[in-house]
């Protein structure tokens, strides 16, 4: 069994400062869950090594998909999302030479709150020449929720990383029945070091509800925002944006890239997707290859990174 | 009075601080701000998720630290800030007027002793303006929570001081906008006061976005 099966257990999860004293143990639905994953080279594809996984998450065994340089590998939430007290420690390990993208298969639905808070807690490791992309998927705050979203990153001296975070208002196409910027409070503690030292560093409390104003100041009045982190080789020029979007490229003195959007959400899932599997197709390849699984016609167009089938139609 | 802190709360202090505007030239820009009233809700929103949450707690966090004699600590503090502040232009504009502050504190007889283990640290490549703040607060004998005041209000009155010359609205209006201010700055001494250092940061994508659309105007008149 080794180390790898060891159960996750509440132990696993940390509690930031915003969320002391709520009880996340005692509510009965909690429910902890997550994965160890490792992946290998093996030949030239990238692979599952060691793999632990506990309900309510389950891992996809990797798809390696003709011509793609990289592996996609899905991670699944059997339950409607994430519930008051859900805890899920997600911690991946690419081995030296990987390629791969990490992603959820949907958006990610944090239920209301009662007595505690849900929580998603990642833990990355990426060894020396390996390119790792990871899209958790755009996060759904609904009404009166609580969510603490973690990242603790590790890189090797030679390693790539792209990590892409897409947040909405809440259930906001729903009529009179839309929810926006309701949320109770969300807490997003990310850290990246390369070689053991600190590189990026995203941290927020956002105390909700917002309102409009609030809105405006945080987003731009928009209904989504996106983020995206790039530890590894970056263009000179990016690809222009969509018009309905606002698209910002920060190069950090660390020797990383950070890029921020705002705007409407389908073009902010589209765009950020875009870039960041170009970013990792340039990491690898250098400039000019295309960008890893969107041309591939193995991919049905029905994930939540696809673009819409009548923007593509129409465009 | 304590007349070291209230020198280095000035809003011209460093000299270089006059030439930032900490992105409302963007907002400006774009027409969000445009007269005394959009200016105090812009500054309001931008201390209360931005300046508070992030550099208030830096602040804190190295006054405390100085004060406990913990030199390493409060250096390391720096690569949190370097780490943290995304946009380009306002990291420089920490950066620089953090080292120009430190400078100015070696040269003063009050601090520059304490300042020496600091300077001696190699932990920290780059001085960061809260950190130098905070721990100049602390040599000057002040306690966090006034040394916190003191930052929140010299970093509104720089705001304000670069909306009185962008926008511009007259000086009048910009000292009634301040003073509008004040019990928002008591309020957040209250809450952020003893926040711990984990907590320090600001989430505003749209706020990071304005301040990268300045660097791209035709005509600006500041740095950030």
């Amino acid at each position: 069994m080794g180390a790898s099966a060891t159960r996750i257990t509440r132990q696993d999860l940390v509690t930031p400062a915003e969320f002391r004293g709520l009880d996340a143990t005692g509510d009965p639905a909690g429910r902890v869950g997550g994965t160890r994953i490792e992946l290998v080279k093996v030949g030239g594809e990238t692979r599952l090594g060691a793999c632990y996984q506990q309900i309510p998450v389950r891992v996809m065994p990797p798809f390696s998909l003709d011509n793609e340089p990289a592996a996609l590998l899905y991670l699944i939430n059997l339950t409607a999302g994430l519930m008051d007290g859900d805890g899920h420690r997600i911690d991946v390990t690419a081995r030296s030479g990987t390629r791969a993208v990490v992603t959820g298969q949907s958006a990610s639905r944090v239920h209301p709150a009662v007595n505690g808070y849900a929580s998603q807690q990642w833990s990355v490791t990426v060894e020396d020449d390996a390119c790792l992309v990871v899209l958790p998927g755009p996060t759904i705050p609904f009404r009166g929720s609580r969510y603490y979203q973690r990242g603790r990153v590790r890189l090797a001296p030679t390693a790539s990383l792209i990590w892409g975070d897409i947040w909405l208002p809440g259930r906001h196409e729903r009529g009179v029945l839309s929810e926006q910027f309701q949320f109770d409070r969300i807490v997003q503690d990310c850290e990246v070091h390369r070689a053991g030292r600190l590189i990026y560093r995203d941290r927020f409390c956002w105390n909700g509800p917002w309102t409009a104003e609030e809105a405006g100041w945080y987003w731009g009045g928009s209904m989504a925002c996106g983020s995206l982190f790039v530890a590894g080789p970056v263009p000179e020029v990016f690809p222009e944006p969509a018009s309905n979007l606002r698209r910002s490229v920060f190069p950090l003195d660390t020797g990383a890239c950070c890029v921020r959007w705002c705007g409407e959400p389908t073009a902010v899932a589209a765009d950020l997707v875009r870039v960041a599997l170009q970013l990792g197709s340039h990491a690898v390849a250098g400039p000019g290859a295309r960008p890893w699984l969107l041309d591939s016609t193995d991919l049905a167009p029905n994930h939540w990174f696809s673009a819409p089938v009548a923007s593509r139609d129409t465009a | 009075m304590n007349l070291h802190l209230l020198q280095i709360s000035d809003s011209a202090l460093p000299i270089s601080g006059y030439t930032h505007s900490w992105g409302l030239e963007g907002a400006i820009g774009l027409g969000l701000v445009h007269d005394p009233e959009s200016l105090e809700r812009w500054t309001g929103h931008w201390l209360r998720s931005s300046v508070g949450p992030f550099e208030g707690v830096l602040v804190m966090s190295a006054c405390r630290l100085s004060r406990a004699g913990l030199h390493r600590e409060a250096a390391a503090l720096n690569r949190i800030a370097e780490a943290s502040i995304v946009p380009p232009s306002i990291r420089r504009a920490s950066r620089e007027m953090g080292e120009q502050l430190l400078g100015l504190g070696t040269t003063w007889a009050w601090s520059r002793e304490g300042l020496e283990p600091y300077l001696r640290e190699q932990e920290s490549e780059v001085w960061h303006h809260s950190i130098v703040f905070g721990l100049l607060g602390a040599l000057s004998g002040s306690e966090p929570g006034e040394v916190l005041t003191a930052y929140l209000h010299q970093a509104a009155l720089g705001m304000i001081s670069a909306g009185v010359r962008a926008i511009p609205v007259g000086h009048t209006h910009g000292q009634q906008v301040l003073a509008y201010l004040h019990e928002e700055i008591a309020k957040l001494v209250a809450e952020i006061g003893d926040r711990d250092l984990e907590t320090a940061g600001a989430g505003c994508p749209f706020y990071e976005v304005v301040c990268d659309e300045q660097t791209q105007l035709y005509a600006r008149m500041f740095r950030s």
